[in-house]
């Protein structure tokens, strides 16, 4: 099988005419010639030497080369493993041009480093079609690129010699249009590169290139070799030295033999051939405006790659062609220091591509202990007083303020103890002293005076009467009411000897009586169950006055202890309110009083009602006697004590009277004589409160 | 839950009000303010139940004061044991009425008498106004006409202004408040009545 | 029957529900009572600053003639249970009788879930104090001194022993509202509590902390009726000074 090209990605046998492979699409011929001298790839810190590239219109080129070029990106698919030798460096190394050399004839080529006798054969014939687009150079914006195709025999070598596996784009096969006349063999070559190999011919501005499906090198990604990829560095094969071409001189050996050419090397492609290359593509008008001052970068010294006698000048590369380059060319950067990731991207779309991922240390597992970070934060000095100063306000917003509690006055206390100590002397001391200096209230000398009812009422009941008394007043008020009771219980008792049925409506009304009945009235000498009976506590209290008073053998059926009280010799068969001669509540309340009158006075028939109430609920009970709903009323000490001048017997009125009165006297001094000071103090301190 | 209670209370205390009016309804209404009765008793139960709670509570946590919660449920129990043993009327019994509890309650109204005292001699300090004036004047000069001298009492004081006092003024006043109190009474019982206002809880 | 009686309650009931229904969208217009407006700021203090509030409700049982002011410390109890429920410490609740520390205590309860707090609600909240009225205010003395209350509501029928416990919310520098129906317990709250309600103010407390339709009618019904009452009393006076009754 002659001329047939076997694929170095699939394998599969091509004709030699194919740029890329029919079955893979894979470019069959790698672009680049071995990387040598100006032909190297860029190395960190090197500038790349500027080239005059062609100035044709860059759309046409790209077009033409949209024309052949394969579907997929060939350096996408696995690779084999690339030659370590540049391919476009290789050849822009052969042909020993620089950019400045396109528009001078007479440049030296420059003489591109080449690391392999393949990759040097082959620069002759580089040099040859770089030459003549040397020469044509001067003509690239006046003449049109030629769109004539070259033969396959005319290619270049370093076309030639590109691998199979070369990157391709991804650029769908686009009909070539009828002007671009192209053979057959050389269909698949873009146009751009076929202007290489041809004599500089007068082209139209108007004349697009038509790449065979390829984009111009300068929207190529870049060899490795340009951004300086180490020949250790696998390649993918589009990037990689092609398969050795014996046809193709060997690339001269460069005293720089890993340095990398640049990727434009002056004087390298003439005005013409830059036309050609461009031609097909919209320049920018930098790029335009830049083709004029091509010729005096022409005289500038070329670098020293070039001046090693490659054909092909290193070229400057443009800063917009510089972004475009590989990642790896960020990455692979061996001068930096850090450590190379050796490791090829064998899947995916980034095969062929190296360093891209950077490896994982220790092995693909991935580490699940996150790197622990510093959590201190780095803040200046005067960020952390500001900081601080800002906890402060904050603080103080939030810490509560103390009220100002009005201090317990020492003078409270002390005017406290000194009631005290007043009252204990003065109250206590003639209490024991038995003294009977202050007089008595005396009787008589009212008009309706309550005292005068009450034992009118007393005398009128006959003697040995049931009488039915009601112990309504709590055990605080126990010796106000036994000093106001006594004295018309004596009386009672005394005269009349009654029968007395005892009820309470209070849980201690029972105790209250019995004390009552055992120590006030003990010279009576009252005895329990044969002068009176204890009917207990009347449940419910307030409450069960006015079922009491309506039924009181219903509601309580038996006494205190249990026993038949209703039957007794005491009550003698009684059993309604009515049937009593009196009744007498001892209460120290009004609410109370009013009650047993508004609840038992409808019930009580003829019985007589008096209530002997404290000092406090006299003037609410007044009125009761004064409209006839009670009969009589003794109503605190003074009262008691007009009854016990009644008696004509000193009793507990007597005892209590010099030293109620005394307390009294004390009282409405200190009141007088405090409220006067007080009062001043108090002016005092509402001017000193309004003045602030 | 909540509407029968409700339904129960209005009804209970319709009944109960409307009894009062109507003859007709007074058996139900006796029955009902038994049943009250009764309640009231058994909540004299659970009060003192609550009341060994809540102190046992504060034993228990040590909190302020838990040295006379000890000692009132001490008291508490012994004298529950001893009036089951000994009945409410054994003499010993009686003595613990009369050597305990009148004295400690009396003591309660001495000191209420220190109190009271203090507070009328500052009052003028805590409320400087005209009306504090003239009530601290009317309970001074009312104290003192209660009182006698050594050599009499002053007829015209004790005689006619105090009795007047008590009986125009103050009785006037209290009657006024009284009448307040009453129509207070009768507006917050409708409340209740209508549902207005639910003191046996709910919403 | 007593038709005066019954008139008189029925009348009070229709003008009830007729101003309930009339008042019910216009907010009601109340007087200011000072006494009212420091107690409002003392409970906001005192939730603020995480004291204590205690609401005592008087020894009397709801059995009684003055068993409406019990009701109505029920009611202002049920809105300051709402109003702390959050509160650091909550408020305690206590009476002087069995049935009405009862009620407290299902008060304090409703309270607690009314405002979405029925988990911070203790049953020990609610307390019986004493089965007496001084036993009781030395009940409350005690918790006013040891349980760090800063604000003191008395609300209830009330004696004199009320003055103790205006004493010992002075000892704690603690703010008391004293309000009784009882006019010597009011006398004594003047003389000793720094805030008391005179006469039927207490009644109206309720409406100032949560005013509600009825609340603001039944204030109304009670000055109508009592302007009622006054040109009862004075056209009954001067028939009778004329001679004609």
């Amino acid at each position: 099988m002659a001329d047939m090209i076997k694929c170095s990605v699939c394998g599969e046998n091509n004709p030699a005419d194919n740029e890329f492979c029919k079955n893979c699409q894979s470019r069959l011929q790698s672009l680049s010639g071995p990387s040598k001298g100006d032909n190297a790839p860029l190395q960190a810190g090197q500038v790349p030497t500027k080239k005059v590239t062609s100035e044709g219109d860059f759309s046409e080129t790209l077009a033409d080369d949209k024309s052949s070029a394969p579907s997929t990106l060939t350096w996408m698919t696995p690779q084999e493993s690339a030659p370590e030798k540049d391919g476009l460096a290789f050849w822009l190394a052969e042909t020993g041009q620089s950019p400045a050399s396109f528009s001078d004839e007479t440049a030296a080529p420059v003489q591109p480093a080449a690391s392999t006798p393949e990759a040097s054969s082959s620069n002759a014939d580089k040099s040859d079609w770089l030459h003549d687009l040397q020469s044509g150079a001067s003509t690239f914006d006046e003449t049109p690129v030629d769109q004539t195709p070259i033969s396959s025999d005319e290619r270049p070598d370093w076309l030639k010699n590109m691998d199979a596996g070369a990157a391709s784009f991804e650029q769908k096969p686009v009909e070539q249009p009828v002007s671009q006349s192209q053979s057959a063999p050389a269909s698949d070559v873009p146009d751009w590169l076929r202007t290489f190999g041809e004599p500089p011919a007068p082209s139209t501005p108007s004349a697009p290139a038509a790449p065979s499906g390829e984009m111009p090198q300068v929207v190529q990604p870049l060899e490795p070799a340009d951004v300086g990829i180490s020949p250790a560095v696998d390649m993918p094969d589009w990037l990689s030295s092609p398969e050795p071409d014996e046809s193709e001189p060997q690339p001269q050996e460069s005293g720089q033999a890993s340095s990398a050419a640049p990727a434009f090397a002056d004087g390298s492609l003439s005005s013409g051939d830059v036309d050609a290359i461009f031609g097909s593509l919209q320049m920018p008008d930098w790029l335009s405006s830049a083709a004029a001052p091509s010729q005096p970068l022409a005289s500038e010294s070329p670098p020293p790659a070039a001046q090693s006698g490659a054909s092909i000048a290193p070229a400057d590369l443009p800063s917009w062609v510089q972004a475009m380059r590989p990642v790896e060319a960020t990455l692979l950067d061996t001068n930096s220091g850090e450590s190379v990731d050796s490791v090829v991207e064998m899947n995916g779309p980034l095969a062929g591509l190296q360093g891209v991922l950077p490896a994982m240390p220790g092995g693909m597992k991935p580490s699940y202990r996150p790197e622990s970070h510093s959590i201190k934060l780095n803040a200046s000095e005067e960020q952390l007083a500001h900081s601080a100063l800002l906890e402060q306000i904050l603080a103080e917003e939030t810490t509560p303020v103390p009220m100002k509690s009005p201090s317990t006055i020492l003078s409270q206390r002390v005017l406290r103890w000194v009631i005290t100590a007043f009252l204990f002397l003065f109250v206590g001391g003639i209490f024991f002293a038995k003294t009977e200096i202050f007089a008595l209230p005396s009787r008589g000398q009212l008009l309706n005076d309550e005292t005068e009812a009450t034992i009118s009422v007393m005398d009128s009941i006959p003697e040995g009467a049931p009488v039915l008394v009601v112990f309504d007043y709590e055990p605080s008020l126990a010796g106000e009411l036994e000093a106001v009771g006594a004295p018309l219980f004596n009386r009672l008792l005394l005269l009349k000897h009654p029968n007395l049925a005892i009820v309470s409506t209070s849980p201690t009304g029972s105790a209250l009586a019995e004390r009552f009945m055992s120590t006030t009235l003990k010279g009576r000498n009252y005895q329990r169950d044969v002068q009176y009976v204890d009917l207990g506590y009347l449940a419910g209290g307030l409450a069960g006055v006015y079922d009491f008073a309506q039924n009181p053998t219903k509601v309580m059926p038996f006494g205190a202890d249990g026993s038949a009280v209703w039957n007794s010799s005491v009550l003698q068969g009684k059993t309604r309110l009515a049937e009593f001669s009196a009744v007498i509540v001892l209460t120290d309340s009004a609410e109370a009083g009013r009650v047993w009158i508004e609840q038992a006075g409808p019930f009580r028939g003829n019985a007589s009602f008096v209530v002997i109430s404290s000092a406090q609920a006299g003037p609410m009970l007044m009125p009761y006697l004064q409209s006839a709903q009670i009969n009589g009323l003794v109503a605190g000490l003074n009262s008691a004590a007009k009854v016990e001048q009644a008696n004509g017997q000193p009793g507990l009125a007597r005892r209590y009277w010099d030293a109620y009165s005394l307390g009294l006297l004390v009282a409405v001094a200190f009141m007088f004589l405090g409220g006067l000071w007080n009062f001043f103090l108090g002016l005092q301190a509402r001017r000193a409160q309004e003045a602030k | 839950m909540r509407t029968v209670a409700v339904v129960l209370a209005v009804l209970t205390g319709l009944i109960v009000l409307v009894g009062y009016f109507v003859p007709a309804l007074a058996g139900i209404q006796t029955i009902l303010l038994s049943w009250t009765i009764i309640l009231a008793g058994t909540a004299t139960v659970v009060g003192v139940f609550n009341l060994i709670s809540v102190h046992g509570n504060k034993i228990t946590h040590r909190e302020k004061g838990s040295v006379y919660s000890t000692l009132l449920l001490f008291s508490l129990i012994a004298t529950f044991i001893f009036g089951i043993g000994l009945g409410p009327d054994n003499p010993n019994m009686q003595m613990l009425v009369s050597a305990i509890i009148v004295p400690v309650e009396s003591t309660l109204m001495a000191l209420l008498a220190v109190t009271l005292l203090y507070a009328g001699i500052r009052l003028l300090r805590r409320r400087t106004d005209l009306m504090s004036i003239i009530f601290l004047l009317t309970a001074a000069l009312m104290l003192f006409a209660s009182a006698t001298l050594p050599f009499g009492e002053i007829s015209p004081l004790n005689n006619w202004i105090r009795p007047w006092v008590q009986q125009v003024l103050a009785l006037g006043g209290t009657r006024g408040i009284l009448i307040g109190v009453a129509l207070g009474t009768l507006t917050t019982g409708l409340r209740v009545l209508f549902g207005a206002d639910r003191p046996y809880g709910g919403k | 029957m007593n038709l005066i009686g019954l008139s008189l309650v029925g009348f009070s009931a229709i003008l009830l529900l007729a101003l309930s229904l009339i008042k019910r969208k216009s907010p009601p217009k109340l007087r200011v009572i000072p006494a009212l407006t420091r107690l409002y700021r003392a409970i906001s203090l005192s939730v603020e600053d995480g004291t204590r509030l205690f609401i005592h409700l008087g020894p009397n049982s709801l059995l009684t003639p003055h068993g409406g002011a019990p009701l109505a410390g029920l009611g202002m109890l049920r809105h300051l249970t709402e109003r702390t429920s959050f509160s650091d410490r909550p408020p305690i609740a206590a009476a002087g009788e069995s049935s009405l520390a009862l009620l407290a205590q299902d008060t304090l309860e409703a309270g607690y879930e009314a405002a979405g707090a029925g988990e911070y609600y203790q049953p020990l909240s609610g307390r019986l104090t004493g089965m007496t009225p001084f036993s009781a205010a030395a009940g409350a003395m005690s918790i006013i001194r040891d349980e760090d209350v800063s604000a003191s509501i008395l609300i209830g029928h009330f004696g004199v022993e009320a003055a103790l416990m205006a004493e010992a919310a002075e000892r704690q520098n603690a703010f008391l509202l004293g309000a009784s129906d009882d006019p010597a317990s009011q006398a004594a709250l003047y003389a000793s509590a720094p805030e008391v309600l005179i006469g039927e103010e207490l009644y109206s407390a309720g409406a100032y902390l949560g005013a509600t339709a009825s609340h603001a009618a039944s204030l109304t019904v009670q000055d109508i009726l009592r302007w009622l009452i006054i040109i009862a009393l004075l056209a009954g006076s001067a028939m009778k000074l004329f001679g004609m009754i």
